[in-house]
């Protein structure tokens, strides 16, 4: 691995654990007297989900209290479900649990790289579109299922249970299946909130990459190796295929950057923010031969 | 780009799963108790709660006397893990609290309601249980701590409970000596309608 892959990788596990460590302490001072200062269920009321659905069981008064919420979606619209990848508990709990047993290695490899066309397996990521319809006509039904579904309800209560001394099943039999399955197979094929954020962002692929917080722009000097493919933890070798020349919208990308850090040709795929790159562009090995390349990338 | 869009075969089927789901619930809530359970301060309807319930516990950690539980499985699937207010565990403490767990709730199911206007439950004796009414005792203790003066005695120091002035604050069932309490805070819905009216 290389040096900045290895960077990146360890600015995201701290923004990560800092983000898991403020939702346990806001679990954990969640008790009488509700404090003045501090927002105690500010994780809860930033969960996309309940912000894109409340409506459906709430006839009004769902604007103000659920800002965060619309401040997550509105980012979304640029960004995509960088969320899942940076903020989400649940998420972050997922990859920092060891594997038991099988290997971590992802199924969803592409099937075959170098050139060639690349046709990856992800059908079953749809599933969780299909679960937001069962949510949502449960919802209109007069059900509220996010119990089961709503990542950040999971992992408040497994939060809260664990501090009553309870045992946290949902979050529990997940944690399970990230350990023998996949790490992040409920963030792809399940999570409902991933779903929303994916639909939001589809909405907004057009946007310019300067506009966006966390962007993931691919420049023509692109040969297909595929690498970047086979980097990703999300499991989308789709970024492999995308069209070069521009921002790169996925809709199941969580702008981890992985990628980025992993292209071997320099100035090819990069993590920017607001048209200013993060990762990838100019440091890497081939960073002498592509230097010509690098002068024209979009914005910087 | 990948198509995102589902198919009409998916959308059918995504809402034909959800409509499934529903049924289910509806059957398993079925099979669970019947009992209404008593809901924290705020609450309003049932049905509209069961709809906004995120069950995601903030209410249960907020409370001040540790008086919520989430519902077991006993009582449905379609109420589990829902805030389930258990007089036996403590009084709701709602004029002291400032209705913590409705300030603590994220989607507004439980909605901070004005103190004159909350009324969890009715107390109602259950009197083969009670001391006495059944042995002749002379245990007013339910009386003592109602702070509502909700319960009066009659001339052979038997309690009442006087359902207009009771708010269900479950102080009496709390305290009650019986082993299982002798006065108990219905839910509204299932005090309208006793099996054997009390009191």
């Amino acid at each position: 691995m290389q040096a900045r892959s290895k960077r990146l990788r360890l600015l995201r596990r701290s923004v990560q654990i800092a983000f898991l460590s403020g939702f346990i302490f806001l679990a954990w001072v969640a008790v009488y007297p509700p404090s003045a200062k501090i927002p105690e269920n500010l994780f809860l009321r930033s969960d996309p989900l309940s912000g894109a659905l409340w409506f459906l069981s709430h006839p009004g008064g769902w604007v103000l209290a659920l800002w965060p919420a619309w401040v997550i979606l509105g980012l979304a619209l640029l960004s995509g479900r960088f969320f899942c990848a940076w903020i989400c508990p649940l998420g972050t709990c997922f990859d920092l649990l060891p594997s038991v047993g099988r290997s971590r290695r992802r199924r969803t490899q592409p099937r075959s790289i170098g050139g060639s066309r690349i046709e990856p397996d992800t059908r079953r990521f749809r599933v969780k579109y299909f679960l937001l319809l069962v949510l949502c006509s449960a919802l209109v039904a007069g059900l509220n299922m996010a119990w089961l579904y709503d990542p950040l309800v999971i992992a408040n209560q497994a939060a809260i249970f664990a501090f009553m001394g309870a045992i946290p099943w949902v979050f529990g039999g997940l944690a399970v299946m990230a350990m023998l399955y996949r790490p992040r197979f409920w963030c792809q094929e399940l999570c409902p909130a991933g779903a929303i954020q994916s639909l939001v962002a589809m909405l907004g692929r057009k946007l310019p990459a300067r506009l966006s917080p966390l962007a993931l722009i691919k420049e023509d000097a692109c040969n297909g190796c595929g690498v970047c493919a086979r980097a990703c933890p999300f499991e989308i070798s789709d970024i492999a295929v995308s069209k070069p020349g521009g921002r790169v919208v996925l809709p199941d990308c969580a702008l981890c950057g992985d990628c980025a850090a992993a292209c071997p040709r320099s100035g090819t795929l990069r993590l920017a923010s607001f048209g200013k790159t993060l990762v990838g562009g100019a440091s890497g090995r081939h960073r002498k031969a592509e230097s010509l390349e690098e002068g024209c990338a979009c914005g910087n | 780009m990948r198509k995102l869009a589902l198919s009409r075969r998916e959308f059918i089927a995504g809402l034909g799963a959800g409509g499934g789901t529903l049924l289910l619930y509806a059957l398993m809530g079925g099979t669970g108790s019947t009992e209404a359970l008593l809901r924290p301060p705020g609450a309003q309807d049932e049905n509209a709660f069961l709809a906004r319930c995120l069950r995601c516990q903030a209410c249960v950690r907020a409370c001040l006397t540790a008086c919520l539980e989430p519902a077991p499985v006993e009582f449905g699937a379609s109420k589990l893990w829902t805030p389930r207010f258990v007089p036996r565990l403590a009084k709701c403490e709602f004029e002291l609290c400032d209705r913590a767990c409705a300030k603590a709730c994220p989607v507004n199911a439980l909605q901070d309601i004005p103190v004159d206007r909350i009324k969890l439950g009715i107390a109602q004796i259950d009197k083969p249980k009670c001391l006495a009414w059944e042995q002749g005792l002379l245990c007013l203790v339910c009386q003592e701590c109602c702070t509502y003066l909700a319960i009066t005695q009659d001339r052979k120091s038997r309690p009442h409970v006087d359902a207009n002035k009771c708010v269900g604050c479950g102080a009496c069932e709390n305290i009650c000596i019986a082993d299982s309490a002798a006065i108990r805070v219905l839910s509204l819905s299932s005090a309208s309608s006793p099996p054997g009216s009390t009191s």
